[in-house]
């Protein structure tokens, strides 16, 4: 178990329930605004875009409460995760990440990554460590065991090839398939 | 393997936009006069859709182990008795 994440989970979580109980909303409904309150302040400090005022708890709950006020007084409880983060504040994940997919995209993103976490998890690991995560190149090396940054970098690439030829390969032919 | 992964770098600068303005301009037109290249950018983009799924996944998966041991595990009986006591009904 992640220590960081339960010590976040032991302070913040119950005053993020006591908020939703009181406002009707259900122990389920408390954990799915914690989780994605969570997964937002994650990126956003993985991103470096965390501007912290009132320190790490009050930051967390403020998304949770502004989330639930979002979803559940408009109704709206199952929103992706990208409108959620462009809703929150103007910053975004960036650019470079397509958000405006089209659905055939999406599920056969799915599918390539049930093969992608069959076939090579380990390059998965470091692929996310350093786009999702952004650990630095040094931190990379160290955490995968490579002698240093050059042989990091070159091996974080191959990854990158790789999944980029299953990409291609799968979505070609499940695109073809579903035409 | 050397020129692949200098092209790997040049579409990730491109994309991931740590390239100079400049730079971004001149690659822009690139890939209008390019069709191959501009498949290839295509592909690396989806490529880093599906790395950052996955990371969201990993991660809503983190969660989700703490969330069950703290509701399950007998050490963390206080902490649940108190969130789940938020949720009773009172007559």
């Amino acid at each position: 178990m992640d220590n960081a994440i339960k010590a976040i989970y032991l302070r913040v979580f119950p005053a993020v329930a006591r908020h939703v109980s009181r406002r009707g909303g259900t122990f389920e409904e408390a954990k799915d605004v914690f989780h994605d309150a969570l997964m937002i302040y994650y990126e956003k400090k993985y991103d470096g875009s965390l501007a912290l005022q009132q320190g790490e708890g009050g930051y967390i709950f403020g998304i949770a409460r502004h989330l639930w006020t979002k979803r559940y007084a408009e109704n709206q409880r199952f929103v992706p995760l990208d409108q959620l983060i462009a809703g929150f504040d103007s910053t975004g994940t960036g650019p470079e990440w397509a958000s405006d997919s089209f659905p055939e995209e999406n599920r056969s993103d799915q599918r390539i990554m049930k093969v992608l976490q069959a076939a090579g998890k380990r390059c998965m690991e470091m692929l996310t460590s350093f786009y999702y995560e952004k650990l630095g190149m040094e931190e990379l090396a160290a955490r995968f065991g490579f002698s240093g940054v050059r042989s990091a970098a070159v091996q974080k690439f191959k990854c990158l090839q790789k999944v980029k030829d299953v990409v291609k390969e799968k979505s070609l032919r499940y695109e073809d398939f579903v035409k | 393997m050397k020129t692949s992964l200098n092209k790997l770098q040049l579409i990730e600068d491109y994309l991931l936009k740590r390239a100079t303005p400049a730079q971004q301009l001149l690659w822009e037109a690139r890939l209008l006069l390019d069709p191959a290249l501009r498949d290839d950018t295509y592909w690396q983009q989806r490529a880093y859709r599906i790395v950052r799924e996955y990371g969201r996944q990993q991660q809503r998966r983190k969660l989700e182990e703490v969330h069950t041991a703290l509701f399950k595990d007998v050490r963390y009986r206080g902490f649940r008795e108190k969130v789940l006591g938020l949720f009773k009904k009172e007559d």
